[in-house]
């Protein structure tokens, strides 16, 4: 059992809270560091797709996780990045630049679809992100001149001066991007601002009377989420090489959804869980599919069953994700064998009062 | 000197008169309390300082400073802090977090120092931390601090919210029923707090309350309202015989 005896504030506000935490990440760290020079190629491939959702699936635990805001048009904010990324590089702007300014064309868009989000809630405010994901799939498709329509774009290999970002090159490209974004959410999530969105999501009249700003934080969420959602479309983008608006569907906003989900929404290690499994899931389906009887295993779209009866399966079984059990299971070793059966029990709200409207 | 006055507050839903002509100042300093049978309009007054609702009628004052059209969350800027009748706590977040959001009044630095957490942000972290740890030290807090509040039996959870408006150091606390739901004990308890939050805070409490006899332990003036309207209003003795306010509360004698 572990005992954290706290001496001064410092403690509780700093990022690494345990000396063992140091230790894990900056292993897990060293690992991925390391990855390029051990792991064959195609790995280092999926891994750099795991780095790029996990930028986005960030930005989603902040809005979902966080804020209590559902968006079914996510996809959007990353077409917007992937294609702003593709069109920029194509008229000469360094990569670094072009990544930052497709994340604040996202960022811009979010604050746009934020504005309504400000009045609608829940289901609502899924229907409204969800039709705006069509609108933008639409338009993509549409403004030929632009985005080259139902025919694609072509994505320019990325240079950074003078060398061109490949294989092992862009997947620690990723991993640092991934780095940055994921220091930069801790920070707003322990800071007065964190606390205010988590605020919202549990209760927004208190919250209000304590002087969170409902209309302002919440469109903070939307722009912050939207720009990380950008920043992953434009690395999305280098990965695919080639665009065309189906990739950017429905599809792809609710597989992100799924994947905090999966992952554990309220947790940023979620987002990053929920990559790797979203990742690797349809990589084990493929494998698996040749030892399976014939009548399962060559069955046309085995993938969205088996995805969906995962995410039926973590809804009904686990609604905290992968990083929710894991916790479990540690403070169950932890406390082994003293672990009474009783401290994971969800509880339940017997007691329900209107809620002040 | 007062603090706050309300002045000829109206507020209709529709053909509803909820409140009705409602005017009283609360002297700085004092317990001013509410009192009336259901339905009187007590918490829609709450409402209406806190401006979740907008009165149809008539003007509200803190200190002089007109804020009938505020913003709801410039009230607390303002220095109005306020608790609700059936508890709206962060459930998902610990007794430390939850008090600490009562600072969030005193945020100055923009986003942009957030994301980098820069010496600023972390000066004014520690400060709110030590502003909290005050107000955990004088409602006995100690054993909550980490827990999550959707964990915590009633009681203490009531003792929270207090503390979540405390932490906002307002100059005017509005409390909906302090002691609802509440045994005798933790009762008696809140009635000390709050004669301490007078006392050591300088704060000026209104408050909701029905338990006739935490109402008469702390406060300095009644007010009885029936059916969106003031009855009396007087010292806590006055109030409690006044003949309208009996009939109000035990009907008339056939």
């Amino acid at each position: 059992m572990h005992f954290d005896f706290k001496k001064n504030y410092r403690i509780d506000i700093r990022l690494i809270k345990r000396g063992n935490q140091a230790f894990w990440y900056g292993l897990l760290l060293l690992g991925l560091l390391l990855a390029p020079a051990v792991l064959p190629k195609y790995f280092v491939a999926q891994m750099t797709f795991i780095l790029i959702y996990s930028v986005i699936g960030a930005g989603l635990v902040v809005l979902t996780g966080v804020t209590g805001l559902v968006s079914l048009g996510h996809a959007a904010f990353v077409a917007v990045g992937a294609y702003a990324q593709a069109i920029l590089m194509a008229r000469g702007v360094p990569l670094l630049v072009s990544l930052a300014l497709s994340g604040a064309l996202a960022a811009m868009l979010g604050l746009v679809v934020g504005l309504p989000a400000l009045r609608l809630r829940g289901l609502y405010l899924a229907i409204a992100t969800f039709s705006f994901g069509f609108i933008v799939e639409i338009l993509v498709s549409h403004w030929e001149s632009m985005t080259g329509g139902n025919s694609g774009l072509s994505v320019p290999t990325p240079t950074l001066w003078g060398v061109a970002v490949t294989g092992a090159l862009f997947y620690y490209l990723c991993l640092v991007v991934l780095v940055l974004c994921l220091l930069l959410v801790l920070n707003v999530l322990r800071s007065p601002t964190g606390r205010a969105l988590r605020a919202i999501r549990d209760s927004e009249v208190s919250a209000q009377s304590m002087g969170v700003n409902l209309a302002l934080l919440k469109t903070y969420s939307f722009v912050l989420s939207a720009a990380l959602a950008g920043l992953g479309g434009a690395l999305y983008a280098h990965v695919m090489t080639y665009l065309s608006p189906e990739q950017f569907g429905l599809n792809l906003s609710i597989e992100l959804l799924m994947m905090v989900v999966i992952g554990g929404v309220v947790w940023l290690q979620g987002a990053v869980l929920g990559a790797v499994f979203v990742i690797a899931l349809p990589q084990a389906i493929a494998v698996i599919k040749d030892y399976l009887p014939p009548a399962i295993g060559q069955q046309t779209g085995l993938q969205p069953i088996v995805f969906g009866l995962v995410i039926l399966f973590f809804v009904l079984v686990e609604p905290t994700g992968l990083y929710g059990r894991w916790i479990k299971v540690r403070t169950y070793l932890e406390l082994f064998p003293l672990c009474p059966g009783s401290v994971f029990v969800r509880e339940r709200h017997f007691l329900r009062t209107e809620r002040l409207k | 000197m007062t603090l706050l006055r309300a002045e000829h507050l109206t507020v209709r839903f529709g053909g509803l008169v909820a409140v009705k002509d409602v005017s009283f100042s609360v002297e700085s300093g004092q317990i001013f309390c509410i009192i009336g049978p259901n339905g009187a309009g007590k918490t829609t007054l709450f409402n209406l300082f806190s401006r979740i609702y907008a009165p149809s009628a008539g003007r509200m004052l803190l200190d002089g400073v007109d804020f009938t059209t505020l913003p709801p969350h410039r009230i607390a800027q303002l220095g109005i802090a306020r608790t609700f009748q059936n508890l709206e706590l962060f459930d998902h977040a610990t007794v430390l977090e939850n008090l600490l959001v009562g600072r969030h009044r005193f945020r100055r630095h923009g986003f942009l120092a957030e994301t980098g957490f820069d010496q600023v942000v972390w000066q004014a972290e520690l400060e709110s931390r030590r502003a909290v740890e005050n107000i955990i030290d004088f409602l006995d807090l100690h054993r909550f601090r980490d827990t999550r509040v959707g964990a915590l039996p009633y009681g203490v959870r009531k003792v929270i919210e207090l503390g979540r408006a405390l932490c906002s150091q307002p100059r005017l606390l509005l409390l909906d029923e302090p002691s609802s739901g509440l045994n005798a004990e933790e009762s008696e308890d809140i009635g000390y707090w709050i004669l301490d939050i007078k006392r050591h805070f300088g704060i000026t409490v209104l408050m909701i309350e029905h338990d006739m006899r935490l109402m008469g332990q702390v406060s300095d003036r009644v007010l009885a309202l029936n059916e969106g309207s003031v009855l009396a209003e007087g010292s806590v003795q006055e109030v409690q015989s006044h003949p309208q306010v009996i009939e109000a509360y035990l009907g008339v004698q056939a």
